[in-house]
């Protein structure tokens, strides 16, 4: 079978994302901790203009960002791993039905998260602020959710008919 | 599996190898091995008559329906 450039090019987008998502995490960790150590200089560095609600509600954002990005990760590398299978060309196999299960509960996961950041951002923030969150409720992300939660389905599937048709004589 | 793949018996009433076999009815070995050994989960209908044609015999001489003891327990319940 002829190789396709998305795949080369989807473990190279994948891997690069890793790196933004931890880097992200490390990002948000360290204006959580500082906003701990100097609540002043983190309200200043944010455009907050020292409003103490809008600094608890920036923290509980950070905290819901940094609680959500080993999320990410882990729907990240089950990708990897299932572009790894594509690569080594044998994709039907049971793990990557597991995987795509999990990627569809992290991703329901990931959109309850979205409504509670898209709440507090409302809350917290104001159009006016320099630090202004704009965080909508999308139905693209339920589709993803249950078109993933399909696609598991169908890989489950696939795999119990590769593992038929290896064991036919 | 309840269904028992008979196969080394009847090589050997008809004093034939499974290499021999796998030759004439243009199978691979490993692929008849599996199905001796009884890993085999399905025999494809050319694969079953390449068989009988080869030794000589009914799909019933190679295979035998064996229902296992949990099976038996089940039905002796029901």
């Amino acid at each position: 079978m002829k190789q396709s450039a998305a795949l080369p090019m989807a473990w190279i987008t994948l891997r690069i994302m890793i790196i933004l998502v931890w880097i992200f995490f490390g990002s948000i960790l360290a204006l959580l901790l500082f906003s701990f150590l100097d609540e002043s200089a983190t309200s200043k560095l944010l455009g907050l203009g020292g409003l103490p609600e809008s600094m608890s509600g920036i923290r509980s954002i950070a905290i819901l960002g940094v609680l959500t990005a080993p999320i990410n990760y882990a729907i990240l590398k089950c990708l990897l791993d299932m572009v790894e299978t594509v690569r080594s060309g044998d994709p039907f196999v049971r793990e990557n039905a597991y995987r795509l299960n999990t990627i569809a509960w992290l991703l329901l996961v990931m959109g309850v998260a979205n409504i509670i950041l898209a709440s507090s951002g409302k809350r917290v923030s104001i159009p006016q602020h320099a630090f202004y969150f704009d965080v909508t409720w999308s139905v693209n992300g339920w589709l993803a959710v249950i078109l993933t939660f399909v696609l598991a389905r169908v890989f489950a599937a696939g795999a119990m008919m590769r593992e038929d048709l290896e064991g036919t004589v | 599996m309840a269904i028992v793949v008979k196969l080394d018996e009847l090589l050997h009433d008809r004093r034939m190898t499974l290499t021999e076999l796998a030759q004439r009815i243009d199978l691979t070995l490993a692929n008849l091995s599996i199905l001796k050994t009884g890993k085999a989960r399905a025999i494809r209908f050319s694969t079953l008559e390449a068989i009988c044609t080869v030794l000589g015999c009914q799909p019933g001489d190679l295979l035998e329906f064996q229902p296992d003891s949990a099976e038996l327990e089940r039905r002796c319940a029901a």
